[in-house]
């Protein structure tokens, strides 16, 4: 459904799902359909610097299970997500893990971090 | 009439020029037809004549298999030369086949003072036909008058109480009830005009049936017409004319028994070797010296052929190829347990003659309470063929619904098949081979071999006496196998006391069905090293959710008891669960 | 834990009892994110939403009881007894009232009719998504995706992230049923491959999946005949619907309605068994996590009304789902009070519409305006208490504009 220069788009901010109709002449964008500014200001971003959050994990030693999840603190560009997954390939945490935590810093030179989803307690 | 003349004459009724040799009474049938169903029909119209002892059927239809059956006996060859001079060890006898069969002879030999091995090819026993049909041990009234099926259904429906105490496995003689309606005797109606065809279906056809059981050796039958049925099944169709009440039938859980006769067999010194297929065999002239395995040679005095779908592949190799099994497929349905008491005894509706696809069949219960609709009989080219067909489904539901017509048909939990293995001739082949000394064929089990499966193993020990073995009877002997106790049938003290000494019967894994860490760690003891193995012996997986809370732990258990990594998980033979660790990454 | 943590902070005496080894429920394995965007205004990972009320539990002191199966419960009368069984041995519960938060469970192949046999291989979605997440295991590497769901969608995602070398998705309906969101964020950006109009007819393979046999379906999902191809893969992973884990509460005696599979229950989510409350998926399942939440503290209300021994009306009223709407709760208003009425329908139809709230004389009682309704999303509606008094019965409607 990506014509020319008139996009349409689903908003993801929220769970809404509201059909964004993006025109783009030139420099100027024009959202429309949008609930809230959150999608406003996605609709703009989305068709000129598309982001998202990605969620994945990292090998975690010492705790109850092998996998600590982990996510990016903020969106970042789409076409940065590989970068991000390959940065976090072989990246090895110790548990105790707190949720919040820092696991990479400015991850792919993003300049977001990638933060641990959850406490993981240390066992045996 | 020659037996020669006999089957000229009935090869004669087909448009194809099909050559035949006689030898000691088994007819081998050479040549060329178009489809597999017209192989299966010539192979049964040579079988069912008086005097053939088996029919050998190397006619080949339009798509044979020739490739694959070419690849299959290069890799054998293979195989065979790498392991013949690899001696295991030296054995009276070496039991083929780790089915019904293969385990109730094991266990029966067991009893004896002899160095025995089992060997099966899966990676457990009771994965081929064992663990697919629906647990009935029928009456005996079924099978034809004089064969060998009918003598031992019945000597083998009356030794399950004993058995099945002495294997601690769940066994109910829950009775069988068959339906006379309307439909019937369908087939006849234009012979029997008006009232005539009432009459006949509820007040003559009974009485005929119960004679066939009587003759066959079946006791306690009875007639039963109007209200009565309906006290015995209160859900039944209201359009049963009568009833035959046959009170011998009864279930189990055909798996529980098979694992129960290995572990007992076990205990009385059996060796059971899985994961062990025969290649070949090694012969002196006319006798087997040892069986040959893709894990070595077991040297043998003497050799059983229980390999169910696969005996004519091994009569042939050892060299006495008697018969050939045209595999007939059977699909079951099964139904959560929350149906427990919508039926009460192995269920159907009689046919005569019977409809081509169901050779019988019904509604049954298990012991578990779970209820059973099946099986099918589909004649299949390829013996390992497991496949459940949509349509399939739905001609079992149809077929069965006028039975129970308010059944909740949508509480379907599973659906599975099994592959019978008879033979042409279609009755039990247990007798020593033709052309070779010292082997003996226990082919042919198909229904009722589940119900037989205890006079069978005495049957074929006998068998084996007049070959010359010689038994002395183990007077240490010990015919009692304890279950594995189950967390969700103790009572709550005891189970109370047993999580105090070991917490991990406290630690409930599967959901469903209610079976703790405690129950699954004892089954991998007892041998099961595969994600289906435990479910076999604990009943994990078997529940409203099948399997889809407690694979995981229980895949995480197996790993930690194996000490393998959870990648390498086995669901069955050489079925891997999992591929690999995520980006590469193992843990 | 909403439920706990609410009664507890009106001073009841509140235990915990959960099956797996720590509270959080399935939101461990939902590494994704989108869960908390009512309630706490971010789109946060399951783990962390789970873990805001984990804390909260810890911080009330409540008593949890973890690795505990409840193996019996007599629901009837004042005093109810739960018989639980733990490492710690068998243990007998009394409390005044319970509140059932057991959630769901995935609908398998089996139940759908899928043909073939039963190699290793074949999953549900949230199996995979534990598999992948926590134990980092793949289930495969040439992905077959059933279903047009969420956590099919999900599940793809974390998938095609975590290295498979090929992934299909096919499902019956026209396009994919789950959440825009998912559509957008996990099957659009990845260029994932979809087909419309298929389902999966039977699986091939002996011991491990070796493909699966495709066909099309027309808009009934009648099968096309001739349309069947052979998908080669290595693993089926079957997305295709969550069903309530009722059977728990059919032992006890509950009334299950057969359109949510759920229980039957009143405004404040007690089943037809007095002092037994459900919320959470176990009742219907609930697109968002904050509607389950707030399922939670309703139900934590109905126990507050229960304890308390306060009125119920005289008459029950039956709250109906209309024509157009396939599920509806409440089943009925029981007792007497003055908040609204939550209602959760599941539209029958798609596109603009009007929720009408009708009385048992046809008239309209309420009307509210959606922009898009869909089957697959949920719809929650607040009814003033006001607008329905007198009313006999109630009807819940869909109707397009």
């Amino acid at each position: 459904m990506w014509m020319s220069r008139e996009y349409e788009v689903l908003c993801i901010r929220c769970p809404k799902g509201c059909r964004l109709r993006i025109t783009v002449e030139g420099n100027a964008v024009h959202v429309s359909g949008f609930a809230c500014l959150e999608g406003k200001r996605f609709g703009e971003e989305e068709v000129r610097n598309p982001k998202r959050v990605v969620t994945t994990t990292v090998r975690i030693l010492n705790a109850r299970y092998p996998r600590l999840p982990v996510r990016t603190a903020e969106p970042v560009p789409k076409d940065k997500i590989r970068d991000v997954i390959e940065a976090l390939k072989g990246v090895v945490v110790k548990a105790p893990v707190r949720r919040g935590q820092v696991i990479v810093k400015d991850v792919a030179g993003t300049g977001v971090d990638v933060i641990a989803e959850r406490d993981m307690e240390a066992v045996g | 009439m020659s037996l020669e003349s006999k089957v000229r004459k009935v090869l004669g009724r087909f448009p194809y020029e099909i050559t035949f040799e006689i030898r000691d009474g088994v007819v081998f049938l050479d040549g060329e037809v178009e489809a597999y169903e017209e192989w299966v029909e010539i192979g049964l119209a040579v079988g069912s004549i008086k005097g053939v002892e088996g029919v050998v059927n190397r006619i080949k239809w339009k798509d044979y298999p020739e490739e694959e059956l070419r690849r299959k006996e290069e890799l054998r060859r293979k195989l065979y030369e790498e392991n013949k001079g690899r001696i295991i060890g030296e054995y009276d006898v070496v039991i083929i086949g780790g089915g019904v069969a293969g385990t109730a002879i094991a266990r029966e030999l067991s009893k004896y003072r002899l160095k025995v091995a089992l060997l099966e090819k899966a990676t457990d026993v009771s994965v081929g036909a064992s663990k697919a049909n629906n647990g009935m041990i029928h009456p005996g009234v079924a099978p034809k008058r004089g064969t060998l099926k009918a003598k031992l259904n019945v000597r083998g429906n009356a030794m399950y109480d004993e058995l099945a105490r002495d294997l601690g496995v769940k066994f109910k003689r829950v009775g069988s009830l068959w339906l006379i309606t309307p439909r019937t005797l369908q087939k006849y109606r234009r012979y029997l005009p008006g009232p005539f065809y009432k009459f006949v279906s509820a007040y003559i056809f009974p009485y005929l049936v119960k004679l066939k059981g009587m003759l066959n050796g079946v006791k306690g039958i009875r007639i039963i017409r109007g209200e009565g049925i309906w006290k015995l099944e209160p859900k039944a169709t209201r359009e049963a004319w009568a009833a035959v009440y046959v009170p011998s039938t009864g279930i189990l859980d055909p798996y529980d028994l098979v694992v129960a006769l290995a572990e007992n067999a076990i205990a009385n010194g059996v060796e059971i070797h899985l994961e062990t297929e025969v290649v070949g065999f090694i012969r002196e002239g006319e006798t087997i010296k040892g069986v040959v395995t893709n894990r070595g040679t077991f040297l043998a005095r003497y050799v059983v052929n229980a390999a169910g779908v696969f005996a004519d592949e091994i009569a042939e190799l050892a060299g006495s190829r008697e018969y050939t099994i045209h595999p007939r497929k059977g699909v079951i349905l099964l139904f959560d347990k929350e149906l427990e008491g919508w039926v009460n005894h192995c269920v159907t509706e009689l046919r005569f003659p019977a409809p081509a696809h169901t050779k019988g069949g019904g509604i049954n219960p298990t012991v578990h309470g779970n209820i059973l609709w099946g099986p099918t009989a589909v004649e299949v080219p390829d013996k390992t063929d497991t496949s459940v067909h949509p349509e399939e489904i739905e001609e079992i539901l149809e077929r069965y619904r006028e039975i129970y017509p308010d059944f909740p048909r949508h509480r379907i939990i599973r659906y599975f098949a099994g592959v019978r293995a008879p033979t042409f001739t279609e009755d039990f082949i247990i007798r020593p081979a033709k052309w070779v000394k010292n082997l003996l064929h226990v082919a042919g089990i198909q229904s009722p071999g589940l119900a037989s499966a205890p006079a069978i193993a005495e049957y074929a020990v006998e068998q084996l006496r007049s070959m010359g073995l010689i038994l002395e009877p183990k007077p240490d002997f010990n015919p009692h196998r304890e279950p594995i106790p189950r967390a969700s049938e103790m009572s709550l003290e005891e189970l109370d006391r047993r999580i105090k000494e070991d917490p991990r019967w406290g630690n409930i894994v599967c959901t469903c069905e209610m079976v703790s860490e405690a129950e699954i760690v004892e089954a991998i003891r007892r041998g099961a090293s595969t994600l289906d193995a435990i479910k076999r012996r604990t009943r994990l997986g078997m529940g409203t959710c099948q399997g889809g809370y407690c694979t995981l732990k229980a895949a995480e258990i197996l790993s930690r008891e194996l000490g393998i990594p959870i990648s390498q998980v086995v669901k069955e033979n050489g079925g891997r669960l999992f591929n690999g660790a995520v980006r590469g990454e193992e843990p | 834990m909403a439920a706990a943590v609410k009664l507890a902070g009106k001073g009841y005496d509140v235990a915990l009892i959960e099956r797996k080894e720590e509270l959080g429920g399935i939101l461990d394995q939902c590494i994704h994110d989108g869960f908390g965007t009512k309630i706490f205004g971010k789109a946060l990972s399951g783990p962390e939403f789970a873990g805001y009320f984990i804390d909260e539990v810890s911080k009330l002191g409540l008593d949890v009881h973890l690795n505990t199966y409840v193996k019996s419960v007599n629901a009837g009368g004042d005093v109810k007894e739960l018989v639980t069984v733990s490492p710690r041995g068998v243990e007998r519960i009394k409390a005044r009232s319970i509140v059932y938060a057991i959630g769901c469970r995935e609908r398998h192949p089996f139940e759908i009719k899928v043909g073939g046999t039963r190699p290793a291989g074949v999953y549900t979605a949230g199996m995979v998504q534990r598999l992948v997440n926590l134990y980092g295991i793949l289930p495969g590497k040439r992905i077959l995706i059933v279903g047009g769901g969420d956590v099919g969608m999900i599940v793809a995602r974390h998938l095609y992230l975590e290295g498979v070398e090929s992934i299909t998705v096919v499902f019956p309906e026209e396009f994919f049923v789950g959440l825009p969101r998912n559509v957008q964020q996990c099957i659009l950006d990845f260029n994932i491959p979809f087909r419309p109009r298929t389902v999966v007819k039977e699986i091939v393979g002996k011991e491990r999946v070796e493909g699966a046999i495709l066909v099309k379906v027309d808009e009934n999902w009648r099968p096309i005949p001739g349309t069947e191809e052979f998908y080669p893969c290595d693993t089926v992973i079957f997305s295709v619907g969550l069903v309530p884990y009722a059977k728990k509460l059919r032992a006890i005696g509950a009334e299950i309605d057969p359109r949510t599979r759920g229980p039957v229950v009143n405004e404040f989510f007690e089943t037809t068994v007095r002092g037994v409350f459900a919320a959470g998926n176990l009742v219907q399942i609930f697109d968002y996590v904050d509607d389950a939440v707030e399922s939670a503290y309703i139900a934590a209300d109905g126990v507050e009304k229960y304890l308390a021994g306060e009125g119920r009306l005289d008459n029950p009223v039956p709250f109906k789902p209309g024509s157009n709407v396939r599920t509806l709760t409440p089943h009925r208003l029981e007792w007497k009070d003055e908040r609204p009425v939550v209602a959760f329908l599941r539209p029958a139809v798609e596109g603009r519409a009007w929720i009408i709230v009708r009385g048992g004389n046809g008239e309209i009682l309420k009307k509210e305006f959606r922009q898009y309704v869909r089957p697959s999303t949920l719809e929650r509606i607040e009814i003033p208490r006001e607008a329905i008094s007198g009313a006999e019965e109630v009807y819940v409607d869909v109707a397009r504009v």
